[in-house]
C-alpha cells in the first residue's frame, strides 16, 4: 500500500451515541482511510451495533461529529449519502424471493433513474461485484436457496455494487462456522486492498480481527480506544477486556485463554 | 441481467386473455344476445335491435369496464400493501378503507332510523351511497394516518389499521341491532357489492381516480423495490421512507377507496391476485409486477362477474361472494403448495 494514494474517508470526533436520553457510549473518536479495514470490538451490549447504525445514518447521534469525505453527514442528502456509504445489516432481508442478481442490482438504486432502469455501467458494476465475491454461478438462484454464508457474501456484493467509498457491516460473521467466518473476513480484507474502499465492521471474533484488520475500535465501559492491533496490544487494552478470572489475554500469541 | 423482453410474451398472452374475457363478459347476461350482434355492435355500432343496443352500451359495457377498473385497482393496492408491510397476508383494506366505507354506508342506510329526528333522504340512491362510503373511508383513513404519523414502526401501522376496522365493525353491529329489518336488508345488499350500477359519468370519474392512483403507484416502483430488502436497507439506498410510505398509502386509498365507494366492498381480489401473479411471473421487480397484477386482476374480475351473472338465468349472484369463493381456495392452495408464502 502506498501512503500517497490514501485519504481520509470517515472522520468521527467526540461522538456520543444512544437512544433518546440514554447515552450508550460517548467520546468516540477515530478516522478511517481508504483501503483500511477497521474492526469494532467490545463486549455484548456495549454499543457496537448502535455505533455502526449511527455511522450509517440509520439513527441520529446524540452529539459530536461524523464527517464523510470531509462533509458532515447532517449536510448530505439521502441520495448522496447512499452513494457514499453502504451497509450490511444483521436483519434478514424482507423478500427471500429475490434472485441473487436482482438483490445485488438493488444496490445500484442511488444511481438509476426514477424507475430504476439499469444502464450498461450498472450491469458491469453488478457483474464485478458478483465476481469479487465469487458467486457468479449462483446469480440466478433465489435467496431462499442459499446458505447463510452464501447469503452473507451476496449482501457484501450488494454493498460493493452500491460503489461507495465506505462500507459498514454489522456482525458479518454471526451464524457462520469457523471456515466461513474466516472466508468472509478475508474477503473484506481483500476488498479493501483491491478497491481502496474503507470497510468498518463489528465483530465478536477479536482474535481474527487482530490478525486481519488494519485498525481496531475497542469499546469498553470506560470509553473507547482506537489504534492498530499492535498499538492496542502494547497498551494492554485487551488484558482487562473480560473479567480476568474467566478469560485472559496472551499478548505473545494474541489469543484469549480460558482461566481454569 | 434477466431480459425484460422475456416477459413480452406473457404480457401479450394476458392482454389477449383480457380482450377475450371482455368480449365474453358483454356477450353473456340475463338477456340472450347472439354473439355476432355483440361483435357487430362493438366494431361497427350497427344496430339490429334497439333494446340490445341499449343493453350493450348502457349496461354491459360500463359494467365490464367497472370490472376491469375494480379488479385492476384492488389488485394493485393489494400489491402495494403486501410490499409496504412485507406481509403476504396484507390486502387493500388493511388500513381500514373498506371498514370505513362500510361505516359510511351503514350510517347512511341505517342511521336514519337509529337517530330518528335527523332529516331522512333518499339514501339508497347510488350517488349518495358512493359519497357516504367515500367519506367513511376517508375519515377512517385520516384517523389511521394521524396515528401513523406518531408511530415509527410500519408493522404497528398494520395493527392500528386492523383495530380501526374492529371499531367500525362494532359500530356497524350496533347500528344493525337497532335498525329496521328493511334498512338492514338494504345495507346487506350494499355489502354484497355490485359492478352494474355505474353510469358513464360515474365510470369516467372512477377511471380518473384510478388512473391517478396508478400514476402514484408507478412513481413508487423504485422505493417498492428497495422495500423488498427491508426498511433500513431502503433508507441506506437513499429512499425517503416517510415520504414513500405516504405516497404508497395515498395511492392505495385512491385505488381501493374509489372502487369501494362505487362498487361496494369486494373481498379477496386484492389479496389473492398478487400471489397468483407471482406464480406466473417469477419476478420480484415491481416494474413487471405492477402491470401484470393490473391485467390479472382485471381478467379475474371479468371472470367473477361472468360467474355472478349466471348466464342464461334471470338472477345475479352477489359479486362479493363470488370473489371470496374463488379467492379463498386460491389462498389455501398457495399455502399448501408452498412451505411459506414468499413475496
Amino acid at each position: 500500500m502506498n501512503t500517497h494514494s490514501q485519504h481520509s474517508i470517515l472522520e468521527v470526533k467526540d461522538l456520543s451515541i444512544g437512544y433518546g436520553k440514554t447515552v450508550v457510549i460517548d467520546g468516540v473518536s477515530f478516522e478511517s482511510q481508504s483501503g483500511e479495514l477497521t474492526g469494532i470490538v467490545g463486549a455484548n451490549g456495549i454499543g457496537k451495533s448502535t455505533l455502526l447504525r449511527t455511522l450509517g445514518n440509520l439513527q441520529a447521534s446524540l452529539s459530536g461529529s461524523i464527517s464523510i469525505a470531509e462533509k458532515s453527514i447532517n449536510n448530505i442528502n439521502p441520495i448522496d449519502f447512499a452513494s457514499k456509504v453502504s451497509v450490511v445489516l444483521t436483519e434478514p432481508i424482507a423478500s427471500k424471493n429475490l434472485t441473487v442478481q436482482e438483490l445485488i442490482a438493488l444496490g445500484r438504486q442511488p444511481y438509476t433513474n426514477w424507475i430504476g432502469t439499469l444502464t450498461e455501467n450498472d450491469i458491469r458494476k453488478i457483474s464485478e461485484a458478483l465476481h469479487m465475491v465469487e458467486l457468479h454461478d449462483l446469480r440466478d438462484s433465489k435467496c431462499y436457496e442459499l446458505s447463510d454464508g452464501q447469503l452473507q457474501r451476496v449482501m457484501v456484493a450488494r454493498a460493493l455494487a452500491q460503489d461507495t467509498p465506505l462500507i459498514l457491516l454489522d456482525e458479518p460473521t454471526t451464524h457462520l462456522d469457523l471456515y466461513h467466518k474466516v472466508q468472509t473476513l478475508k474477503l473484506l480484507n481483500v476488498i479493501t486492498k483491491k478497491t481502496k474502499k474503507a470497510i468498518l465492521f463489528t465483530s465478536h471474533e477479536i482474535e481474527m480481527v487482530l490478525q486481519l484488520c488494519d485498525k481496531i475500535i475497542l469499546l469498553k465501559e470506560t470509553g473507547s480506544t482506537f489504534g492498530t492491533p499492535d498499538q492496542l496490544i502494547a497498551a494492554g487494552e485487551f488484558d482487562n477486556l473480560f473479567p480476568a478470572n474467566t478469560i485472559s489475554f496472551d499478548a505473545n500469541t494474541r489469543t484469549f485463554g480460558i482461566q481454569k | 441481467m434477466k431480459n425484460l423482453s422475456k416477459y413480452r410474451f406473457s404480457f401479450l398472452l394476458l392482454l389477449f386473455a383480457l380482450a377475450l374475457c371482455f368480449i365474453l363478459n358483454i356477450s353473456l347476461g340475463s338477456v340472450t344476445i347472439p354473439f355476432k350482434n355483440i361483435i357487430g355492435e362493438l366494431f361497427t355500432g350497427k344496430t339490429e335491435n334497439e333494446s340490445w343496443h341499449y343493453i350493450i352500451w348502457n349496461y354491459r359495457i360500463p359494467k365490464a369496464f367497472t370490472a376491469i377498473l375494480t379488479g385492476g385497482a384492488l389488485s394493485i393496492s393489494g400489491l402495494l400493501m403486501q410490499t409496504l408491510f412485507r406481509n403476504p397476508l396484507a390486502g387493500p383494506f388493511v388500513l381500514g378503507i373498506s371498514s370505513g366505507a362500510s361505516l359510511g354506508a351503514a350510517l347512511l342506510l341505517m342511521g336514519a332510523s337509529v337517530f330518528s329526528g335527523l332529516a331522512t333522504f333518499e339514501a339508497a340512491h347510488s350517488i349518495s351511497l358512493a359519497i357516504g362510503a367515500s367519506l367513511g373511508s376517508f375519515l377512517v383513513l385520516l384517523a389511521v394516518l394521524s396515528v401513523a404519523s406518531r408511530v415509527k414502526d410500519t408493522m404497528a401501522l398494520l395493527i392500528i389499521g386492523l383495530m380501526f376496522g374492529s371499531i367500525t365493525a362494532a359500530i356497524v353491529s350496533v347500528l344493525s341491532y337497532f335498525t329496521t329489518s328493511e334498512e338492514l336488508q338494504r345495507y346487506v345488499y350494499w355489502s354484497f357489492g355490485s359492478l352494474g350500477d355505474l353510469s358513464w359519468s360515474q365510470l369516467s370519474l372512477l377511471t380518473g381516480i384510478v388512473f391517478l392512483g396508478i400514476t402514484l403507484s408507478i412513481a413508487s416502483i423504485k422505493s417498492l423495490n428497495a422495500l423488498l430488502l427491508g426498511e433500513n436497507y431502503a433508507r441506506s439506498l437513499g429512499v425517503r421512507l416517510k415520504k414513500s410510505r405516504y405516497i404508497i398509502i395515498i395511492a392505495t386509498a385512491l385505488l381501493a377507496g374509489s372502487v369501494t365507494a362505487f362498487a361496494g366492498p369486494i373481498a379477496f381480489v386484492g389479496l389473492a391476485v398478487p400471489h397468483l401473479t407471482r406464480q406466473l411471473f417469477n419476478i420480484t421487480d415491481h416494474k413487471i409486477l405492477l402491470p401484470a397484477v393490473l391485467l390479472y386482476g382485471a381478467i379475474l374480475m371479468l371472470l367473477c362477474d361472468i360467474v355472478a351473472q349466471l348466464p342464461g338465468s334471470e338472477s345475479v349472484l352477489p359479486i362479493n361472494a363470488i370473489t371470496s369463493i374463488i379467492g379463498a381456495p386460491v389462498v389455501i392452495w398457495l399455502l399448501t403448495r408452498k412451505r411459506k408464502m414468499l413475496f
